[in-house]
């Protein structure tokens, strides 16, 4: 006889049934009632609402359950995006009149929304607001459209007393009006807006969220600059990507990673810094270059991560200053993704390759270095010659993805052999990774041997090793490498 | 049917050196008086167990009214072998290096044999009738055991997931007491997810 804990003993059902003759064995009712919830929240939506037809007991079971996710349309140009919108839309709608609003984890809403349906918003909103939940994330944009129209009222989501119990919030597609009097979100950890619209007093209204730990602003406007006030000394992460504003400014005592993507704009960090780790896209001419030079702020940091797109060439290499104050003297790890776009026949299209020389002049306790290249047009002419590179007594190890032996590569390639009097191997790759680019990988048979032979060749010329790597599905297998005596990637 | 001594000091003799893990014994009687012995390492898993350790109550041995025997040595089997995994898990430091996106996740803590171990062992664990895994899941729940209750349910869901309604009854043995007018008029409430 199985003990039961949890609602008081209910008659047994044993009587009603026929078969096998014994007491039903399972009794979903008899459980606590979060654990229903997690069974529930185990199932997709549409077969946990399904479940309230087994039997009477089982029909409110559904709604405890504590994560709703809805998705409907994201593009507004495509044929069918008006009816699978207002169905995603009445399946919110439905759902939320009969959940019984306790216990909501998350509440997430992925569809793209007409200004006409701001009603339905309202309505989701106060349900959100009402039912307590600790994540929302309401995503609203049709990626295919520019402008913003619905608005978000951030007062709405706050319950009746003026609170909230929001730790994760993610807007996209709206338009907000913050302003300094907003002071409800006092345990909101997490505030992501995606192609939102801002107006009124934004710092004012942060300064109100003293417990964010995570903010990412991306592809916002109505900014003209953006400043995060210093009450947020819990802020660890901070991403900025595609804004287009004047200057950047931050206090943020705590600040462990920082990432910026857009134009080149004044970034203040105000205080002493505990940053590690920061990522960093410059959109532009020189866009490397100008990631180690443009930033005094991220010099403190132990891991940087650099992207650049060389959509045009330019014809110096730019010596990075070697003062001690600007340099970045902690760094140890490296990751660099370059995409290669000029067009083609052009002197020195991919240049930038070669800038990755003298960026690492700035960097002299560098130890792993990972360089991620992708071509997308590779017929030009390559000129520029690095000279002087400094020695580099600490880097251990470098990874090339992208290399097809191209001139900058080999130029790259042989200065850091040359320089890097503890490299132990480098390893390269001319797999294509690190990018959400389609790159074209479908060639890589023909290109592998030559690669292996100018592999063995350089490697034998430094007294090197260098592993040929040539990725499969599920691990990384070294094929031809050189004077190497050790299996294996990275 | 008690967890053998030999079980327990082989998973202790697994783990690795580090902090605070005595090989001692704790004692947990089931419902209905039988005793079973587990490692502290193991029990701990429970946190209500944990809590009663630390506050000194489990000296004479910890009694459980609300488990019975079947149910505790099931209990206590998934304890000793998830305990030397927890471990392993919990001491594994994030390599500051594995920051890019296209990383491949080296960082395995047990190989992947040994998950795979885990995870037959799991399946096979709740692989038992409905009366049984009813129990197992109060007795998770009752002894916060998060893994267990969390493979339980998840057992559960199982159950019930691209099933028809017929078939959920049949598994769970449900009588459908709904009348007509009732069915109706659940199914128009939620036309949404019964329509295809």
């Amino acid at each position: 006889q199985p003990m039961g804990q949890g609602p008081a003993a209910k008659r047994s059902r044993s009587e009603h049934h026929h078969g096998a003759g014994d007491a039903p064995s399972f009794r979903m009712e008899d459980l606590p009632v979060d654990v229903q919830a997690v069974i529930m929240s185990l199932l997709p939506l549409k077969e946990a609402v399904r479940t309230s037809i087994v039997s009477t007991s089982w029909r409110m079971l559904w709604t405890f359950r504590c994560n709703l996710s809805f998705k409907g349309p994201r593009y507004l140009h495509e044929n069918d995006t008006k009816i699978q919108q207002a169905k995603c839309i009445e399946t919110v709608n439905c759902v939320i009149q009969q959940h019984s609003r306790i216990g909501i984890n998350k509440f997430s809403i992925r569809c793209g929304l007409f200004e006409e349906d701001s009603v339905h918003l309202d309505r989701w909103i106060r349900f959100a607001a009402s039912s307590k939940a600790k994540i929302i994330h309401l995503d609203l944009r049709f990626k295919d459209v520019f402008e913003e129209v619905n608005h978000l009222h951030l007062e709405a989501l706050l319950d009746a007393q003026g609170s909230s119990f929001l730790r994760s919030l993610f807007l996209g597609g709206v338009v907000i009006k913050p302003h300094s009097a907003i002071c409800g979100f006092t345990i909101l950890r997490r505030l992501v807006l995606q192609s939102v619209t801002i107006s009124g007093d934004f710092t004012g209204f942060l300064a109100n969220c003293a417990a964010l730990e995570d903010l990412e602003m991306i592809e916002c406007s109505g900014l003209t600059n953006l400043i995060i006030p210093q009450q947020l000394d819990k802020l660890q992460h901070l991403l900025i990507d595609g804004m287009e504003v004047e200057m950047v400014e931050f206090y943020a005592a705590d600040l462990s990673h920082f990432e910026y993507k857009g134009q080149v704009v004044p970034i203040v960090h105000h205080g002493c810094s505990k940053l590690k780790k920061a990522t960093i896209m410059f959109s532009g001419k020189k866009g490397l270059a100008k990631a180690f030079t443009a930033v005094p702020s991220i010099l403190p940091v132990k891991i940087l991560n650099v992207r650049s797109v060389a959509l045009s060439k330019y014809s110096q290499l730019q010596k990075l200053p070697t003062r001690p104050d600007g340099m970045f003297m902690h760094l140890r790890h490296m990751t660099c993704r370059i995409i290669v776009h000029s067009r083609p026949q052009e002197a020195n299209y991919d240049i930038e390759v070669l800038q990755l020389a003298y960026c690492l002049d700035a960097a002299p306790q560098l130890e792993t270095l990972q360089l991620n290249m992708f071509y997308v047009s590779s017929s030009g002419v390559s000129s520029a010659e690095v000279v002087g590179m400094r020695r580099h007594d600490h880097l251990k190890a470098v990874f090339m993805s992208g290399f097809r032996c191209y001139k900058a590569q080999i130029k790259l390639a042989c200065c850091i052999l040359g320089n890097a009097s503890v490299l132990e191997k480098l390893t390269i790759e001319p797999r294509i990774t690190g990018t959400r680019y389609l790159g074209d990988n479908t060639d890589l048979h023909k290109i592998l041997p030559g690669v292996c032979e100018w592999a063995q060749l350089t490697s034998e010329r430094f007294g090197k090793v260098i592993n040929v790597s040539e990725k499969k599905a599920g691990g990384k297998t070294t094929a031809t490498g050189s004077k190497t005596n050790r299996a294996g990637g990275k | 049917m008690a967890a053998t001594p030999a079980d327990a000091s082989s998973s202790s003799s697994e783990a690795v050196v580090g902090g605070e893990k005595s090989n001692k014994m704790i004692t947990l009687i089931s419902s209905d008086g039988e005793s079973f012995e587990a490692t502290e390492e193991a029990a701990k898993m429970s946190v209500t167990i944990k809590h009663m350790i630390e506050d000194g109550c489990a000296d004479d041995g910890i009694p459980l009214p609300n488990v019975p025997a079947k149910i505790l040595s099931m209990v206590i089997e998934y304890c000793n072998k998830h305990a030397a995994d927890a471990d392993d898990t919990n001491k594994h430091v994030a390599d500051p290096a594995d920051a890019d996106e296209d990383d491949d996740n080296n960082n395995n803590n047990a190989s992947a044999g040994e998950k795979e171990d885990l995870k037959s062992f799991d399946a096979s664990l709740v692989a038992v009738d409905q009366a049984t895994l009813f129990d197992i899941i109060l007795a998770a729940n009752f002894l916060s055991i998060k893994g267990l209750l969390d493979l339980a349910c998840q057992k559960v869901a199982d159950d019930i997931k691209d099933k028809s309604v017929e078939e959920v009854r049949e598994i769970f043995k449900i009588e459908n007491d709904f009348t007509k007018e009732e069915e109706e008029a659940v199914r128009k409430e939620n036309a949404w997810a019964f329509n295809e």
